[in-house]
């Protein structure tokens, strides 16, 4: 008896597209932000000279990138030093110079050792509450 | 962008697991399976070489799930503000290297699967060092090469819990290939060898499944951390949700060796029903790695703290209620909604209530459906069998109010919309669905006869199912979010039921299919009725 193998049926075409098409999990923050200094939405008598984070993952520093927006405006990017890849692997430093009264809006991107990226958001306000 | 990266993140990691299956799980049905015995015929050596072609498909999927995942996913995700790849940066950290180390080990196994189709000297022994590694290189691919604590021992752990899933899976994977060949050589009665086939895969099986459980157990604890953790959490549903497909596998397996048990004489009835059997645990295993690969996307239940529900708001979203009969008005809610991109802003009641409403409305099509299909199952009423139209009428409701922000009613565009994950993902459901209605409809009024066609609908439920199971809004594990999820899951899990259920009804021989078709049919309903009581707030 001949063993010759068929074609793949419609059935196991189908099946592909449909794996295909069963798209998982969107992202979600993988890594997630145990600690932070200041805290989510914070009101600070005086303008912080860091933000600190502190991650559930080992971070790959390097890759991490920051913007900063006061109220409306435009974001700007801050740069994460170098110096910081000597931490400890799940707390990322964020030095942020001299930041006059206001509203502002930290946003993060993080890269964790095991491949997965997720973005976040910090908010805090300098001087009285609004 | 992150979002979008993160769906083709998980879902290539889901490939690249199937890949791993088929090829390393694919050597040890060989070598423990698939034994020649002492002047074995033609269908062991057919077999053989079906088997040395998956694994080599298998290593090549794994390869190019992970070179996607090196040189495109993860280096735009990560694209500077200049718009510059940092790709080389990129493949030099440690989930780079790794994943390049997969990627030349699987192709060096895909290789190696061809040098054994020639029958080279030292070609087995090569393949099995070379699944090895592979094995072992997933420690570095894995979340626990990111955990602060005990990472060590979480590594191997994962990697043991992997080993079993790729030998139970992909050994499932090549049973369907070998049950094919079997029946198609004349079954039982031409080829008893077959029998000696299943029967050492059952044991395979089982050793696979205890690899499963063990290290699935302590990763659980390590991951879960408690009660609390597991109801409360995406990550603890996630975990419960592979229970449940673990435990509806096992009930196949468990069928399929009781039948095996009954020996030399009921051959012709293993090999009338044992395929069928195997073919709906494939589908089981399947999911499940997809479901295990979007599980690594949430954050660990142990740490998630302060956004973890309580159990009685959970029981809370099950609790029936009346289901909404109005939504607001698409102005009103375009007023307070935020824009598309700003994935971190928080939904509004309004937001909350169209979503309730058009869940509700689902679930009046999908229970209608289900009480139809219950009474067509009762043979009394044969102007039932034309329920599938009722999928045209879902369809249509979806396509219309999947995002009030998207084409056709909102201001954003049907393409610049289809960026985001989450209206991607509900216009795929809906090709599906028509997909459904189409198909199932031709099969139940006769005008579509073919083999293939009556295996659309279980195929595209199995599909939906997963989808559901692993569909997500952006920041699932927090709490309001969680809770809007978490009747997800039993949904998709119902779908993935009732779609392996009807594939039994097809496959199996006619005096086996009552059970199987009144469980997917009532799985319907009960979807329907889930989606009936959905809420959100």
């Amino acid at each position: 008896m001949a063993f010759a193998l068929r074609p793949a049926g419609t059935p196991v075409l189908l099946l592909a597209a449909c794996l295909t098409l069963a798209a998982p999990r969107a992202t979600s923050p993988h890594a997630i932000v145990l600690e932070s200094s200041p805290i989510h939405d914070a009101v600070l008598a005086s303008a912080p000279e860091l933000v600190t984070l502190r991650f559930n993952s080992r971070i790959e520093k390097r890759f991490t990138r920051v913007t900063l927006a006061l109220a409306d405006q435009a974001p700007v990017a801050v740069a994460v030093p170098a110096a910081d890849a000597d931490a400890a692997p799940d707390r990322i430093t964020i030095p942020l110079g001299s930041l006059g009264p206001g509203v502002y809006v930290l946003r993060y991107r993080v890269l964790a050792v095991d491949g997965h990226i997720t973005e976040g958001v910090l908010r805090f306000t300098v001087g009285p509450a609004r | 962008m992150t979002l979008l990266a993160g769906f083709l993140d998980v879902l290539l990691r889901g490939f690249g697991t199937i890949g791993l299956a088929a090829a390393v799980g694919g050597l040890v049905y060989l070598r423990l399976v698939l034994r020649p015995p002492p002047g074995a015929g033609g269908l062991v050596a057919a077999a053989r070489g079906r088997a040395v072609t998956l694994i080599a498909a298998g290593a090549l999927l794994a390869a190019g799930a992970e070179l996607l995942l090196l040189l495109l996913v993860h280096p735009w995700a990560l694209a500077e503000e200049s718009g510059r790849w940092p790709l080389r940066e990129f493949l030099t950290t440690g989930f780079g290297l790794a994943g390049l180390g997969r990627v030349v080990l699987a192709l060096a196994l895909a290789a190696a699967a061809r040098w054994m189709r020639r029958g080279g000297d030292g070609a087995w022994a090569v393949a099995v060092c070379l699944g090895v590694l592979l094995m072992a290189n997933a420690a570095w691919l894995a979340h626990a090469v990111s955990r602060l604590h005990d990472r060590g021992p979480l590594m191997v752990g994962t990697v043991l819990h992997q080993l079993g899933a790729v030998v139970w899976v992909g050994g499932l994977l090549h049973l369907v290939g070998f049950a094919l060949l079997w029946r198609r050589a004349g079954g039982p009665a031409a080829e008893p060898l077959g029998l000696h086939v299943l029967a050492r895969f059952s044991a395979v099986a089982i050793a696979g499944l205890v690899l499963v459980v063990v290290p699935g157990i302590y990763l659980a604890f390590s991951y879960v951390g408690g009660w609390g953790g597991l109801v409360g959490t995406g990550y603890g549903v996630m975990v419960l949700t592979k229970v449940a497909l673990l435990g509806c596998a096992l009930v196949l397996g468990g069928l399929n060796f009781s039948i095996l048990r009954r020996g030399e004489s009921g051959a012709g009835a293993i090999a009338a029903r044992a395929p069928a059997f195997i073919e709906a645990e494939v589908g089981l295993g399947l999911t499940l790695l997809l479901a295990a690969a979007s599980l690594t996307s949430l954050p660990p239940s142990v740490d998630v703290v302060a956004d973890r529900a309580t159990p009685a708001e959970v029981a809370a979203r099950f609790r029936p209620a009346m289901p909404r009969l109005s939504s607001p008005p698409v102005g009103q809610l375009l007023a307070v909604a935020a824009p598309m991109d700003d994935t971190l802003a928080k939904r509004q009641p309004e937001e909350y209530a169209w979503s309730e409403y058009n869940h509700h409305a689902a679930g009046f099509f999908v229970f209608t459906m289900g009480v139809l299909a219950l009474l067509d199952q009762t043979g009394r009423a044969r102007w039932a069998r034309h329920w599938p139209l009722g999928f045209l009428g879902l369809a249509t409701f979806m396509f219309v109010r999947n995002d009030p922000r998207a084409w056709p009613l909102g201001p954003a565009g049907f393409w610049e919309s289809m960026v985001l994950p989450d209206v991607l993902q509900h216009r795929l459901a809906v090709v599906l669905v028509v997909a459904l209605a189409v198909f199932e409809w031709l099969v139940r009024s006769g005008r579509l006869t073919r083999p293939g066609g009556r295996l659309v609908f279980p195929l595209l439920c199995a599909s939906g199912g997963t989808m559901l199971l692993t569909h997500s809004h952006a920041m699932f594990n927090l709490k309001t979010e969680f809770l809007t999820e978490v009747s997800h899951a039993p949904m998709g899990l119902l779908g993935v039921v009732m779609a392996w259920g009807r594939w039994l009804e097809i496959r199996l021989p006619a005096a086996d299919r009552r059970i199987p078709g009144w469980i997917w049919a009532a799985c319907m309903a009960t979807i329907g009725l889930i989606l009936l009581v959905y809420r959100e707030s």
